[in-house]
C-alpha cells in the first residue's frame, strides 16, 4: 500500500520535472537564438567589402603629390613599404609588386607587411608614370589581406 | 542541492557553450564566402565617399553659414579636403558646424554618424624628469610615434614656448619610435610652457603633439582658461576669457616658426608651401605667471557626431575609413555609421 501510494506521488513530480526540462531547454535555445542574431556581426569593425577600394585609394593618394613614383624611381622600397603601413588601416595586410614596361620586377626586395594574412584577399593594379626626363611607367601591383 | 540538478545546470552549461562555438565557428568559415556581409556596408562606404568627393554647398561653406548640402572636397583632387572645412568639424572652433547641422546636410534620415580625423601616426610626448641647478631647470622629454602600435621612424622638430621665449631643436625617433629631446628653462620665469614637436616620416605625412607643462609653478592653465583660439580661413581669431594679458602670437610648423601679427579681424595666419599642420600658440601673463593657450591648423585631431561608445546591442556600427590630403599632409577619415532602423 504504501509502496503504490509513492508511485503515484511520483507521477505527477516526474510531469513537473519535465515541465521544468522543457522551460529551461526553451530558455537555452532562445539564449543561443539571440545571442546568435547579435555576436556573430561584429561590432564596430572596418568594413572588409572594399579590400580593392582601399588599395586603389591608398596608391591614387600617395600617387597624388608624386612621392609614390619618386620613391619607386629612386628604388626607396623601405620607404614604400612604411609608407603603406601608414596608409592602410592596421587590419590589413599587403604585398607589393611592380613592374617596368617590359613586365620585368623591379623592386629587388620583398615589399610586404609580412605576407598576406587574411580571409579575404585582393588584388588591385595600378599603372603609374614617375614625372621625370625619362617618365617611366610602372605597373603596381598591390595584394590586399583583411577580413 | 540533489545531484540531478547539478548534472542538469552543467548539461545546459555545456551545450550552451557547444551550441555557441558551433555557431561562432560556421560563422568563421562562412564568412569569406559571403556576400554583402553587412546590409549596408557598400551603401556606407559610398556615403562616405560623398562627402569626400563632393564640395557641398555652398562650396565655400568652409568659410562662414551652415551647409545644406555636406561635402568635405576642396575641389582641386580627389580626397584632397578643404581645410577650413575640415576645421568646422571640431567641436571646439568657435566657428564650428553641430551635429545636428551636419546631419541635416547629409539628407540620409535613417543613418547616424561619427567623422574622426587625425594624423596617420600617433606622436605621444612625456616629461620624463627635471633638475634644478643653478638658477635654471633642465627637462628632459621623450617622443614615441607609432601607427597601431607599429613604431614608427620619424625626423622631428621641437619648439617650446614660455611668456616671450621661443626655444627650437630637431631630432628623430628610432626604429623603435623613440625619441628625447632636453631643455634648458631659465629660473626667472614660471608658469606653463608648451612643448610642440612636428615629426614627419615621409613626405606629407606628419603628426604634432602638444604638451603643456608647469615651469616654476604647481600646475599647469587648463586648454581654454584664458583664450579660446579659432583659426578659420588663415586668419587667427582670439577670444579672450578674461582680462589677461597676452604676450605673443606664434605659429609653428615643421621647418618654420615666427610670430604673427594682428590685423583688423584677428591674427593673419600664412599658406606654408611645405604644408602640413601648424601648431598656433599663444602666451601671455596673469599676475606673475605665464599662461599658454594653442590650437592647431587644421584642427586635428577631431571627432564629431553621434556617440557610438555605446548601444552595441541594438544596431551594428560600421567604420569606414580613407586617406585624405588636407593643407598638403595626409591624414585618416574616419566615419562611424550606425543605421538603428536595421533592428525596427
Amino acid at each position: 500500500m504504501k509502496c503504490f501510494s509513492g508511485a503515484l506521488l511520483s507521477m505527477p513530480r516526474r510531469g513537473a520535472v519535465h515541465t521544468l526540462d522543457a522551460f529551461f531547454a526553451a530558455v537555452i535555445i532562445l539564449t543561443t537564438l539571440l545571442y546568435a542574431s547579435q555576436v556573430p556581426r561584429e561590432r564596430d569593425y572596418e568594413a572588409s567589402a572594399s579590400l580593392r577600394a582601399r588599395g586603389l585609394e591608398a596608391l591614387v593618394r600617395l600617387d597624388g603629390n608624386g612621392t609614390l613614383g619618386r620613391l619607386m624611381d629612386e628604388g626607396g622600397w623601405d620607404e614604400v613599404e612604411v609608407l603603406l603601413r601608414l596608409v592602410l588601416p592596421s587590419g590589413v595586410s599587403f604585398n607589393l609588386t611592380v613592374l617596368d614596361e617590359g613586365g620585368s620586377v623591379v623592386n629587388d626586395r620583398a615589399v610586404s607587411s609580412g605576407g598576406l594574412v587574411g580571409r579575404t584577399v585582393e588584388a588591385v593594379d595600378y599603372l603609374l608614370a614617375v614625372e621625370s626626363a625619362e617618365c617611366p611607367f610602372y605597373r603596381v601591383r598591390l595584394q590586399l589581406g583583411g577580413g | 542541492m540533489p545531484t540531478a540538478s547539478i548534472d542538469f545546470t552543467l548539461a545546459a552549461i555545456a551545450t550552451l557553450m557547444v551550441v555557441m562555438g558551433a555557431i561562432f565557428g560556421l560563422d568563421m568559415a562562412a564568412e569569406p564566402y559571403l556576400t554583402g556581409e553587412t546590409p549596408d556596408s557598400e551603401r556606407y562606404y559610398q556615403i562616405g565617399r560623398y562627402m569626400l568627393l563632393s564640395r557641398g554647398d555652398p562650396e565655400s561653406w568652409g568659410q562662414g553659414g551652415t551647409p545644406s548640402s555636406l561635402g568635405f572636397a576642396s575641389g582641386s583632387e580627389p580626397y584632397e579636403l578643404d581645410t577650413d572645412k575640415v576645421t568646422r568639424l571640431n567641436p571646439s572652433s568657435a566657428y564650428s558646424v553641430n551635429y545636428s547641422s551636419l546631419w541635416q546636410a547629409l539628407g540620409v534620415d535613417d543613418i547616424s554618424f561619427c567623422i574622426e580625423v587625425k594624423p596617420l601616426f600617433e606622436s605621444t610626448l612625456s616629461l620624463v624628469s627635471s633638475q634644478a641647478e643653478g638658477g635654471e631647470t633642465t627637462y628632459n622629454f621623450t617622443l614615441s610615434t607609432a601607427s597601431g602600435g607599429y613604431p614608427v621612424q620619424c625626423d622631428v622638430s621641437y619648439y617650446l614656448m614660455l611668456g616671450n621665449s621661443t626655444y627650437t631643436s630637431s631630432g628623430s625617433t628610432d626604429s623603435s619610435g623613440l625619441g628625447a629631446v632636453t631643455f634648458t628653462l631659465p629660473g626667472s620665469t614660471n608658469g606653463t610652457a608648451l612643448l610642440i614637436s612636428i615629426a614627419e616620416s615621409e613626405a606629407s605625412i606628419m603628426s604634432h603633439e602638444v604638451l603643456p607643462f608647469a615651469h616654476n609653478s604647481e600646475a599647469t592653465n587648463a586648454l581654454g582658461s584664458f583664450a579660446t583660439l579659432s583659426p578659420l580661413n588663415h586668419t587667427l581669431s582670439v577670444e579672450y576669457v578674461t582680462n589677461a594679458t597676452a604676450w605673443r602670437v606664434a605659429v609653428f610648423s615643421r621647418d618654420y616658426a615666427f610670430n604673427l601679427t594682428s590685423g583688423e579681424s584677428g591674427y593673419a595666419v600664412p599658406r606654408l608651401l611645405d604644408g602640413g599642420p601648424m601648431v598656433l600658440a599663444l602666451t601671455g601673463v596673469n599676475g606673475s605667471e605665464c599662461w599658454a593657450e594653442w590650437a592647431a591648423y587644421p584642427q586635428v585631431p577631431l571627432a564629431v557626431g553621434a556617440d557610438m561608445s555605446d548601444d552595441y546591442l541594438v544596431s551594428d556600427v560600421v567604420r569606414e575609413s580613407y586617406v585624405v590630403e588636407v593643407s598638403g599632409g595626409l591624414y585618416r577619415f574616419e566615419v562611424l555609421f550606425r543605421s538603428p532602423a536595421e533592428y525596427a
